[in-house]
C-alpha cells in the first residue's frame, strides 16, 4: 500500500492547497522532478496555474492514470471521447490549459490542447483566425499581399 | 512541512474573465500546433500573423502523408504558360500559377518533392513554398531531352544522404540508360541496361535499392551500395510470412477511382508517378509516358501525383 497512497501537496497561483495521489501528480514531469529533488513533504508551488484549472488538470490525470492501471473499465475509445469533451472549454481555459500543460510537462495534455487548436483552424481564412483567436495582425500591407500570392489559392477558397 | 520548492518564474496571475491575448502564447508552442495541419490550414496559419509564419517554418503539412492518404494532382504545362491545375485529395479544382513549370517536365515526385527537368536543368521543387535546390545536369543527356524517363529519390533531398535514380532512353533504341546522383557528387555516373525494350511503369525505393517495374513482369534494379543493376522477376506473395518487398501495384478499381476523382480531360497527357505510403505495402502510382517520342521540344500539358507538403529550406542549401 504505502507507495500508492503517498499525497503531494501542490499550491497554486491563487494560494489553494491541492493534496494529490502522487500516481496522479508525476504525470507532470515538472512536478515529478520537483519531488524528487525537493523534501518529500514539502509544498510544491505550481506559480503560474490557478486553482481552477489545475483541478481540470488533476481531473484529466486521474483518469488517464486510472484507465492504465486498469482501475477504471474505459476503452480508448472511450477515453478517446472523454478527452474530446474534456477540451470543449471556452477559449480562455483552453489558453490556460495549454500554458500549465507545457509549464507542468504532461505531454498527452499539451498535444491534445495543441490539436483542438489546430482542429478550430481548420476550415477558417487568416482572417477569421485573428477574430477567433483575438489577434493583432502585424503584417504590413505590403508583407501580407506577398504572403497571400505566395499560395492565393488556399487563400480564397472557402471553408472544406 | 516548509514551502520551499518554487518552480514557476511565470507570476501573471491570470483570472476568468479578461480575454487571453493569443499573442502572447509562448512562441515556442506555435510550432507544435502548426505541425498537426494539413497543407490548406499550414498555408492560411502562415498569413495570420509575422510570429505564426515564423513559428510555422519546419511545418511540412505532414499529415498530407499519412498512410492512405490519397495524392493530389497537378496538371501543367498547358498553352505555354505558368497555369497549372490543382486537384485536392477530395477532388476540388484551383488553378494556380506556378512559373517554375512552364516548360518543365516532372521526372519525380515523392513526399512533396518534384524533380524537374527544365530548359536542360534538373532541380527539385516544392509547388507550394517554391523551393527550389538545383542538381548537377547529366553531361550526357541529350539537348533536345529523354523519353521514357521515370525518375526514384531515395530519400527528400534535404537529407544528407539523398541518392536520384533516373532510367530513360535517351536513343531510340531498347537500350535503358540509368544515370545515379549522391547528394554532394558533382556528377552523375551513367550506366547501361542493354536491350531491355519493354516501358517502364513503376518506381519505387526500398532499403538502398531502386526498383523499376515494366508493363510486364519484369523489374531492374540498382542497389546503392552495389553499384549495379540487376534484372528480375516479379512475384507476389502468398502468404504474410513469406520475404518480400513492402510494395504494390495500383489496382484497377483505384485506378478508375483516382482518374474519376481528377474529372479532367487528360487524353494523351504524360503523368509521373509517385509511392503513397500504406499500412503494409506502399502503393506505386504509375507513370505514364505518351510522349511520342518527338523530343522534348513539343509542349504539351503534363501531370504529376504528388504529396501537398510544404518544405523550406534554408537558402545556402546547396546539393
Amino acid at each position: 500500500m504505502g507507495s500508492t497512497s503517498t499525497k503531494i501537496k501542490l499550491r497554486t497561483s491563487d494560494q489553494k492547497v491541492f493534496e494529490v495521489e502522487k500516481a496522479v501528480a508525476v504525470q507532470s514531469q515538472t512536478i515529478k522532478y520537483f519531488y524528487e529533488n525537493g523534501s518529500p513533504d514539502s509544498v510544491i508551488h505550481v506559480h503560474s496555474v490557478s486553482g481552477d484549472i489545475l483541478s481540470k488538470i488533476l481531473d484529466y490525470c486521474k483518469k488517464h492514470v486510472n484507465s492504465a492501471a486498469g482501475k477504471e473499465d474505459i476503452s480508448p475509445e472511450e477515453l478517446h471521447e472523454w478527452d474530446a469533451n474534456f477540451v470543449k472549454v471556452d477559449q480562455n481555459t483552453l489558453f490556460d490549459l495549454i500554458l500549465a500543460a507545457n509549464f507542468l510537462k504532461i505531454e498527452s495534455l499539451l498535444d491534445l490542447t495543441c490539436q483542438t487548436v489546430a482542429n478550430m483552424i481548420k476550415g477558417k481564412r487568416p482572417e477569421e483566425i485573428r477574430t477567433t483567436f483575438n489577434i493583432k495582425n502585424d503584417y504590413t500591407i505590403e508583407a501580407e499581399e506577398a504572403v497571400r500570392r505566395e499560395n492565393k489559392w488556399a487563400f480564397d477558397m472557402l471553408g472544406v | 512541512p516548509d514551502e520551499n520548492v518554487v518552480i514557476s518564474t511565470r507570476s501573471s496571475t491570470r483570472d476568468q474573465v479578461t480575454t487571453r491575448e493569443w499573442n502572447d502564447l509562448p512562441s515556442e508552442l506555435l510550432p507544435s500546433i502548426a505541425d498537426r495541419l494539413g497543407i490548406i490550414e499550414l498555408l492560411r496559419f502562415r498569413g495570420v500573423c509575422k510570429d505564426w509564419n515564423f513559428a510555422s517554418s519546419t511545418a511540412s503539412a505532414e499529415m498530407e502523408a499519412l498512410p492512405n492518404r490519397d495524392p493530389w494532382f497537378l496538371l501543367y504545362g498547358e498553352n505555354n504558360n505558368s497555369q497549372c491545375t490543382l486537384v485536392t485529395e477530395s477532388g476540388k479544382q484551383y488553378i494556380i500559377t506556378i512559373p517554375e513549370m512552364d516548360g518543365a517536365t516532372c521526372l519525380a515526385s515523392s513526399q512533396g518533392w518534384l524533380l524537374l527537368y527544365r530548359e536542360g536543368l534538373i532541380f527539385f521543387f516544392c509547388p507550394f513554398s517554391r523551393a527550389r535546390i538545383d542538381l548537377p545536369v547529366p553531361t550526357k543527356f541529350p539537348p533536345m531531352g529523354i523519353s521514357e524517363h521515370v525518375a526514384v529519390f531515395s530519400t527528400p533531398p534535404t537529407s544528407q544522404d539523398c541518392v536520384v535514380c533516373i532510367i530513360c532512353r535517351t536513343n531510340k533504341t531498347d537500350d535503358l540508360e540509368l544515370y545515379v546522383i549522391h547528394r554532394g557528387a558533382t556528377s552523375w555516373t551513367k550506366h547501361k541496361l542493354n536491350s531491355f525494350p519493354n516501358k517502364i511503369e513503376c518506381a519505387a525505393y526500398h532499403n538502398g535499392v531502386f526498383y523499376y517495374f515494366d508493363n510486364t513482369d519484369l523489374m531492374v534494379c540498382f542497389s546503392i551500395k552495389d553499384r549495379s543493376i540487376s534484372l528480375g522477376k516479379v512475384r507476389y506473395v502468398k502468404s504474410s510470412n513469406e520475404r518480400c518487398i513492402p510494395l504494390r501495384f495500383i489496382s484497377n478499381v483505384e485506378k478508375e477511382d483516382m482518374k474519376k476523382r481528377l474529372d479532367l480531360e487528360l487524353g494523351d497527357v504524360s503523368t509521373c508517378g509517385t509511392t503513397v505510403s500504406c499500412l503494409n505495402a506502399d502503393k506505386m502510382v504509375p507513370y505514364e509516358n505518351r510522349a511520342n517520342a518527338k523530343g522534348g521540344g513539343t509542349r504539351r500539358s503534363k501531370g504529376v501525383w504528388f504529396q501537398p507538403r510544404f518544405h523550406q529550406i534554408d537558402k545556402m542549401l546547396s546539393w
